[in-house]
């Protein structure tokens, strides 16, 4: 038997067939895992969004030398789990094991989220702010629109969000040291 | 314990209101943000007394989070399988936590617009869900919850990383944010595998209505970040709402390309579709589900009034197999329930009339 190609991308093989029924017609996509992934449908045993522990052994393979040796399990003294673990469920076990696993972790995250510094607000900062300016920002975009389209029925429920949330950002400066 | 939850059944959350902005192609907007608290392992490798004392630390605080009132607790391991299937079904635990994982426990606004999932993957998941495109306002809710519940419990949370998590997809942020669109056209048109490898190469997931490993029924689509290190929360939002934006002009013009193309076919499946739900004895739910994508299309297009989505959200949410089975004390089979859910849908369509 030939290997079937994936319908997505077309380099990988469909090794999974995925059935969508939609408006009473199925339709049937055959695809690698990766780009059935990325279709929202995962094999079964995978639970998270992808597949973290593929995401470690690959970047493993890609910095291992030929030779590369086992290396040896490093166990986090914290809440004791081996690095090992980590690799079979994707789960890490305490709050210290991002720094005991720093090594191998960064890496992956990197991967993961193209960064290693946090950009959103922490414990204790209040963040209302900017979000209530760019909420206010983008209400008024939608009331463009809805003048725009002439659904002046539209226009004044969004004129109306908009006062409510002025008068929640004047609340929100009384009660804050900023 | 049946009773635990009420008449809850018979009631539609609110965020399935249908009043949202955009409501015939946005369902709900949802923001969900990933804490655990320090001090305490990760669920995991917690005992059965931590997590015992993680719920009840939160139990303790529900009166005073404001922004939970008035508040509903739930503790899973005292319902019953239809129980906490039925909770899964109106998206206030995960699949998983219905299937085992007796540690878990959920408190949520009564209007269910706010939830606390407690020791499912991470020891707090704080959700809001808006009816909708609203992610703005999800964030605003959540955010408001998340902040209260810190002057409780002091978050796992690095200077460098952000708030920690389980799983390192979630660590920064710990955010979510995810709109569940309708996209019938781009379906249509055979258009949406295109669109959805788009999507995912800018680094956003599409799932189906259920969550995670779930189908794509009914046309529905779950747009959410992938990323959560290294953004603002805001940015996130922007981004989630940008994309979406864009999905909602490809879907229009796939529906003027259907309009021109096939007007008449695309009327005649929208009218059968509304004659089925409307006349039908057996009804099974992803026939359900997939009739009332086109009526959906049908008030999309014009051709049905707006007053459909409202019953329309409810038919995605209150004939789901636990639903049903909660209104009868027997132990339903395949073939009743799917009586059941026609005659429950025949009454709908018609009491609108």
């Amino acid at each position: 038997m030939s290997e079937r190609q994936c319908e997505k991308c077309g380099q990988r093989s469909a090794e999974i067939t995925l059935t969508d029924v939609s408006g009473g017609e199925v339709h049937e996509f055959h695809v690698c895992r990766s780009c059935a992934r990325a279709m929202g449908a995962y094999p079964e045993g995978e639970s998270s969004g992808f597949n973290v522990s593929k995401l470690v052994a690959d970047i493993e393979n890609s910095t291992k030398d030929d030779q590369g040796e086992e290396n040896e399990d490093v166990v986090c003294p914290s809440c004791g789990m081996p690095y090992s673990e980590f690799k079979d469920t994707g789960k890490l076990g305490c709050s210290s094991c991002y720094s005991s696993f720093s090594n191998e972790l960064d890496p992956l995250i990197r991967r993961l989220h193209g960064s290693l510094t946090h950009g959103g607000r922490g414990p204790g900062e209040s963040g209302a702010q900017k979000a209530l300016q760019l909420e206010l920002g983008s209400l008024r975009t939608q009331l463009a629109d809805a003048v725009a389209k002439e659904d002046y029925e539209r226009a004044a429920r969004i004129r109306d969000d908009i006062r409510a949330l002025k008068e929640s950002v004047r609340g929100a400066k009384d009660s804050n040291d900023g | 314990m049946m009773d635990s939850l009420g008449d809850r059944h018979l009631m539609i959350s609110d965020w399935l209101s249908g009043h949202g902005p955009e409501s015939a192609s946005i369902i709900s907007s949802r923001v969900r943000l990933a804490r655990n608290i320090e001090g305490f392992p990760f669920v995991s490798r917690s005992s059965p007394d931590d997590l015992e004392k993680i719920k009840s630390s939160i139990q303790r605080a529900l009166p005073a989070l404001e922004g939970m009132k008035p508040a509903e607790y739930v503790d899973i391991s005292v319902l019953d399988d239809t129980n906490r299937t039925f909770l899964a079904e109106r998206h206030l635990i995960g699949w998983t936590s219905a299937r085992d994982s007796s540690d878990v426990a959920v408190a949520f606004r009564s209007d269910e617009g706010v939830s606390i999932q407690i020791n499912e993957e991470d020891h707090i998941r704080i959700s809001s869900i808006m009816s909708g495109l609203n992610l703005w306002g999800a964030l605003r809710f959540a955010r408001e919850v998340d902040r209260e519940i810190e002057s409780f419990n002091t978050p796992a949370y690095d200077d460098r990383l952000g708030y920690l998590t389980a799983c390192p997809t979630n660590v920064g942020t710990g955010m979510r944010a995810s709109v569940l669109v309708h996209l019938p056209g781009l379906v249509l048109t055979r258009e949406i595998g295109k669109v959805i490898n788009g999507v995912s190469q800018i680094g956003l997931a599409v799932r189906g209505f259920r969550g995670e490993g779930s189908n794509f029924i009914g046309n529905l689509f779950q747009v959410s970040n992938q990323t959560t290190l290294g953004l603002a929360e805001e940015e996130i939002v922007e981004t989630v709402d940008r994309i979406v934006a864009q999905l909602l002009q490809y879907e229009t013009k796939a529906k003027e390309l259907l309009i021109k193309d096939a007007k008449l076919q695309i009327e005649d499946k929208i009218w059968r579709a509304l004659g089925i739900l409307e006349n039908s004895r057996l009804l099974g739910s992803t026939e359900c589900a997939a009739l009332s994508s086109a009526v959906r299309l049908g008030v999309d297009l014009g051709i049905l009034t707006e007053e459909h989505i409202p019953t329309l959200n409810k038919l995605l949410m209150m004939v789901q197999p636990a639903h049903i089975q909660k209104r009868t004390k027997a132990e339903l089979e395949t073939e009743e329930r799917d009586y059941l859910r026609a005659t429950l849908v025949r009454t709908w369509l018609r009491s609108m009339k």
